[in-house]
C-alpha cells in the first residue's frame, strides 16, 4: 500500500511537470524559441521551416512558397493554412509534421541500428560530457578541500 | 547475544539492499547509454527501451524514498550547500527526464502504435525531445559527479574486491 502511494506521488509529480510543459508549448514566444534553439544532436542551426517543406509541399499539391505563406512562421498554423489553401487541416498537419520528422531521420543518416563507426562515435559523444561533469566537480571538491586544509593549517 | 544476532541480520540486509542499488544504477545507466544511441538501437528497440527506463526511474526513486522525504523535510532549515545543490540538480534532473519519456511517448511512432495508441503530438514535442536529450547530458553527468564517491565504494566494494580476492589471498 506504502509503495503504491508513492508511485502515485511519483506519476503526479511527472504529470504536473507534463502538464505545465504542455502549457508552455503553448505561448508562441516559446515555440518561437524552440524552433531557433540550437540542438538537433548538437547542430546549432536555427530550424529553417521553408527547407523543410519541400515533401509536405508534394503531398499536398502545392507550392513550398504557398505552403510557407500560409503557415506563417513558427508555430506553424495549421488551421490558417488549411483555410488558405482549401485543405482539410489534417491533412496539412500529416503532411508538414511527416516532412519534418523524414528531414529529421535523413539527417540524422537514417535509423538503421547496430555497431558501426558512427553509432560508436555517438557513445563517445554521450560520455564526453558526463565525464567533463564527473571531471570538473572532482576537481573543485579537491581545491575546496585545499583550500578548507589551508585555513585549519593556518589557525 | 540475541541483541548481536538481530545487528548482524539488519546489517546483513543493508548489505543486500545497497547491492542491489548498486546493480539497478548499474543497469539504469547501461539502459540509457544504449537507449540515447538512437542509430545503434534503430526506432523500435529505442521506444521500447525508453519505455522501459521509465519504469526503472520509478523503481529507482522509490529506492531511494527515504533520502529524498528526509533532505525534503530539511529543506527550509539547515542543510549544507553541496546537499542543496544535489537537491537542485536531482529536481530539475527529474524534470528533464520526465520531459524526455513524455515526449518520446507523445511522439511515438513504433511502441505505442503496437498497442494501439496514436499518438499525434506535433512539432514542438519533437523539439523538446531533441533537446532534452541533449541537456540530459550534462544533468546526468552531475548527478553522476555527485555521487561519484558512493558509485567508487561500492564499485570497489561489490566488484573489485571480489574480482581480486583469489589473487590477494594466501
Amino acid at each position: 500500500m506504502k509503495t503504491a502511494i508513492r508511485v502515485l506521488i511519483i506519476l503526479l509529480a511527472a504529470l504536473a511537470v507534463t502538464g505545465a510543459t504542455y502549457a508552455l508549448s503553448q505561448n508562441a514566444w516559446l515555440s518561437q524559441q524552440l524552433a531557433s534553439a540550437p540542438g538537433e544532436r548538437g547542430e546549432s542551426r536555427a530550424f529553417d521551416l521553408r527547407a523543410n517543406l519541400a515533401g509536405a509541399a508534394q503531398t499536398l499539391g502545392v507550392s513550398v512558397e504557398e505552403l510557407q505563406a500560409a503557415l506563417g512562421g513558427m508555430p506553424p498554423d495549421y488551421a490558417s493554412a488549411a483555410q488558405q489553401l482549401g485543405l482539410a487541416e489534417d491533412d496539412v498537419r500529416a503532411a508538414v509534421e511527416t516532412s519534418l520528422a523524414a528531414l529529421g531521420e535523413h539527417r540524422e543518416g537514417g535509423l538503421s541500428g547496430g555497431f558501426n563507426a558512427v553509432t560508436l562515435a555517438t557513445f563517445g559523444r554521450i560520455l564526453l560530457p558526463m565525464a567533463l561533469m564527473i571531471g570538473g566537480v572532482a576537481l573543485v571538491r579537491a581545491v575546496v578541500e585545499r583550500g578548507r586544509r589551508r585555513r585549519v593549517q593556518s589557525i | 547475544m540475541a541483541t548481536s544476532i538481530l545487528g548482524r541480520a539488519r546489517s546483513a540486509r543493508r548489505f543486500s539492499e545497497t547491492l542491489k542499488n548498486f546493480w539497478l544504477d548499474i543497469v539504469l545507466f547501461f539502459a540509457f547509454i544504449i537507449d540515447w544511441n538512437l542509430r545503434f538501437t534503430g526506432l523500435a528497440i529505442h521506444e521500447w527501451l525508453g519505455i522501459g527506463l521509465g519504469v526503472l526511474l520509478v523503481y529507482h526513486l522509490l529506492v531511494h524514498w527515504s533520502w529524498i522525504v528526509a533532505v525534503g523535510k530539511r529543506l527550509a532549515g539547515r542543510l549544507h550547500v553541496q546537499e542543496r545543490l544535489k537537491v537542485l540538480l536531482d529536481i530539475l534532473l527529474f524534470v528533464n527526464m520526465v520531459i524526455l519519456i513524455a515526449s518520446g511517448l507523445l511522439i511515438s511512432e513504433v511502441a505505442l502504435r503496437q498497442v494501439g495508441i496514436h499518438a499525434e503530438a506535433g512539432f514542438v514535442w519533437r523539439r523538446l525531445h531533441t533537446l532534452s536529450a541533449d541537456w540530459i547530458l550534462w544533468l546526468m553527468g552531475l548527478h553522476l559527479a555527485f555521487n561519484w564517491r558512493w558509485i567508487t565504494n561500492a564499485f570497489r566494494r561489490y566488484v573489485w574486491q571480489p574480482l581480486a580476492r583469489p589473487f590477494t589471498s594466501h
